[in-house]
């Protein structure tokens, strides 16, 4: 809701820039996050879907993309807890849902029809491919939850067993342990942050470039 | 009798997790040096397109640790259910 809210107030008042100086460079916060939309846009949807069909599934790329580098960057706060909601399978499995829906909804006439008569295969294979095609369709946007959920409970358990481990170290071996576990610790504790940073942004990305390849197959043309 | 405890701790035991944790870290680690291979000796043999090997690798890497990391869950599934 929170995070909702700050997207919502931040890509608002960057729309809003747009028109009150047209032609200008932007400043401020639109100017932060403009290669961001365009790198969403060029390097992601437009590529993969193609020109003019990118425009009907960006919004919804748009929106999974800063929703998941926000939530993903907001959860590595270490003090205010409750931000983590990306590495909760609740959040992520309305993500990949909205993904099966949106590419189910779109699919047209080739992609149902490579689903269950795919071309090219000898008729007795058929009868082996088809299942595992239709428990593919199922299984793409499962296997994509999974993705983003594990990358991020397991970027927090690293983080959360190093610093276990200087109170384990304090407890069985004394102080002194204690002491000197807990500089290591640390050191790895800020390397394992810079590690999650990077992970946010990719898991962002991987997400969204994965839900473009499905819409993208979903919206294929015939070819032969 | 202690084949028999050594037995019973196998089948029950968190010690098989632990184990599978592992395996899974070793798919994750040949997985990715491979990716590392190709995209240096293909930098070593072009210089120029060493951007879009970048960013090409960066990607394949986040894919095959995804699927290390199913091996991940199950094993925590099974510690800590």
């Amino acid at each position: 809701m929170f995070i909702m809210t700050l997207l919502v107030l931040m890509l608002r008042s960057m729309a809003k820039s747009y028109s009150k100086r047209p032609g200008q460079a932007p400043k401020g916060l639109t100017n932060v996050l403009e290669p961001l939309v365009l790198f969403v846009r060029d390097d992601i949807a437009v590529p993969i879907i193609g020109k003019h069909k990118a425009g009907k599934f960006l919004p919804f790329l748009l929106t999974t993309f800063f929703f998941i580098v926000a939530s993903n960057l907001l959860g590595l706060i270490p003090f205010i807890g409750g931000f983590n909601i990306t590495g909760t399978i609740g959040v992520t499995v309305v993500l990949a849902f909205a993904v099966f829906f949106i590419s189910t909804v779109n699919g047209n006439r080739n992609y149902w029809g490579h689903l269950f008569w795919p071309p090219g295969v000898p008729n007795l294979v058929k009868l082996l491919v088809v299942p595992i095609e239709v428990f593919g369709m199922f299984l793409k946007p499962t296997v994509l939850m999974i993705r983003l959920t594990a990358n991020m409970t397991a970027g927090h358990i690293i983080i959360l067993s190093f610093v276990s481990l200087v109170f384990i170290f304090n407890q069985n071996y004394g102080e002194i342990a204690g002491f000197g576990m807990g500089v290591f610790s640390t050191l790895f504790m800020i390397f394992m942050y810079f590690l999650e940073l990077l992970v946010a942004f990719l898991q962002a990305y991987v997400f969204t470039l994965l839900a473009a390849i499905y819409f993208a197959d979903a919206t294929q043309e015939a070819h032969h | 009798m202690e084949l028999l405890t050594i037995l019973f701790e196998i089948t029950t035991g968190h010690g098989l997790a632990a184990l599978g944790a592992g395996v899974a870290a070793i798919g994750a680690g040949i997985g990715v040096g491979l990716i590392g291979k190709a995209a240096l000796e293909s930098m070593a043999r072009q210089p120029e397109s060493s951007d879009d090997l970048r960013a090409n690798m960066i990607l394949a890497a986040a894919l095959v640790e995804g699927v290390a990391l199913f091996g991940i869950i199950i094993c925590l599934l099974v510690v800590l259910g």
